[in-house]
């Protein structure tokens, strides 16, 4: 699961400031080889928000081309007022919510927790590691079943890293707001999950 | 059992991030001590969020190179777009491109330039581009035209403002090179910081030298610096002393 590894570091480190201002100058600057770096360092990032949100792979998948295409036309108005990355979770966030006005698609809950490029043979997985999958699908399902206010919040704040402020940025909400709302989701989820807690 | 402050409940997940001032902390033990109903919720939240550390991240179908691969076209062909801007032939148009509207147009375009040549001499003859390597500029017309005084009240980025160079010097430390542009030759101030960020492509003006510079505006809030800076500098224009 080399593959895997590689991906989950990408995802678990959070680009830094200083960085993220570099690669905006660049661009601004009209370097537009930069914005392949900026969309490898966020791809994986938004693919899960957004995944989350509409809970639909192929369409979370055409959801994240057109949001990296506001993001490129953006950025050249982009004035450093709010982080690079509140900034782009906003964008995505928007347009997860036109999304879900234009097509109020069913809700799927997905089954595949690792990705295709990623599916190995299942009868090639441990005992331990078909129990850990199946841990995975029980929290990934509960958590589709929240309502998507409090879903977004546990996703930005748990898969995504983000502090309370920079929430509140990216819904346009209070610090307060976001408390209230995570200590829901968490409630709900401790409820939806009760069963599982001895493997916890 | 019921709670008698229910506006602590929305601080019992602060209070486990440990991000509550300390008042607010202890305020929230005590009550904890005494309420059953916090105590339950507390228990809950902490569960579930230990629950919610382990949602699973889902990998996207495609690698990240696949995917911008397929978006890099529309990305390029965006730029392209605005680089060409008014100029650009849009698709429905081109069948009406019979040789006579061609004629027409073509006529249209040739008085417009001679009106142009006329009233910008300027342009035309005044700015010698310090472009070293033939670089096309073209992608600079839209820059808005600002005074260095004005800038600190522009709201869009995109400007060219026109001044005399001063202590032009290599940052080393980014790597940029630097300098000062004034709106008199002899004066400190006002002035705005202008950054090469690639020195390769521009020719870096003299000192004392009367330039316009293009680029994108910024106010640089950093310690120590409580300034404007025209950050990258996009190209630079030699006007006459
Ligand atoms: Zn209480």
């Amino acid at each position: 699961m080399v593959g895997a590894s590689s991906a989950y570091r990408k995802f678990r480190e959070k680009p830094d400031p200083d960085w993220e201002r570099r690669t905006v100058l660049a661009i601004q600057g009209g370097e537009l080889e930069w914005f392949a770096t900026l969309y490898d360092a966020y791809y994986h990032r938004v693919y899960n928000q957004v995944l989350y949100s509409i809970g639909d792979e192929l369409q979370a998948q055409d959801l994240l081309q057109s949001i990296f295409l506001k993001v490129f036309r953006g950025l050249r108005y982009f004035r450093f007022e709010s982080s690079l990355s509140t900034w782009i979770y906003r964008i995505a966030r928007n347009e997860c919510q036109d999304f879900s006005r234009r097509k109020r698609p069913p809700l799927v809950p997905l089954e595949l927790i690792r990705g295709r490029n990623e599916e190995m043979d299942s009868r090639a997985l441990s005992e331990d590691q078909h129990a850990a999958q199946e841990r995975f699908g029980i929290i990934h399902r509960a958590v589709m079943q929240l309502p998507v206010k409090l879903r977004e919040v546990v996703v930005l704040r748990y898969l995504e890293d983000l502090s309370y402020e920079e929430i509140a940025n990216v819904l346009a909400c209070s610090s307060g707001t976001v408390a209230s709302r995570l200590s829901r989701a968490l409630e709900a989820l401790a409820k939806r999950l009760c069963p599982l807690r001895e493997s916890l | 059992m019921s709670c008698w402050r229910p506006g602590l409940r929305k601080k019992l997940l602060p209070y486990l991030d440990g991000v509550l001032t300390p008042p607010e902390h202890s305020s929230v033990e005590a009550h904890l001590l005494g309420c059953v109903s916090c105590r339950e919720a507390l228990w809950r939240i902490r569960m579930g969020r230990r629950m919610a550390q382990q949602i699973p991240r889902v990998s996207p179908p495609e690698t990240s190179e696949a995917a911008f691969r397929a978006l890099a076209p529309r990305v390029t062909a965006k730029a392209e777009d605005r680089s060409r801007r008014s100029w650009s032939w849009p698709d429905c148009l081109e069948r009406f491109a019979t040789p006579r509207v061609v004629l027409i147009l073509a006529a249209v375009i040739i008085v417009q330039l001679a009106f142009f040549a006329l009233f910008s001499r300027k342009v035309l003859l005044g700015e010698r581009s310090l472009s070293s390597n033939g670089i096309s500029y073209s992608y600079l017309h839209g820059f808005r035209s600002i005074s260095i005084q004005d800038i600190r009240l522009d709201i869009q980025p995109h400007i060219a403002t026109e001044g005399y160079v001063k202590d032009v010097h290599l940052n080393r430390s980014e790597g940029v090179i630097a300098f000062r542009l004034v709106s008199q030759p002899n004066a400190m101030k006002p002035f705005v910081v202008c950054e090469i960020l690639r020195p390769m492509q521009l020719t870096v003006p003299e000192d004392g030298s009367h330039v316009r510079v293009y680029g994108v505006s910024r106010y640089d809030a950093q310690r120590n610096h409580d300034w404007y800076e025209v950050n990258p500098v996009l190209g630079i224009a030699q006007l006459p002393r």
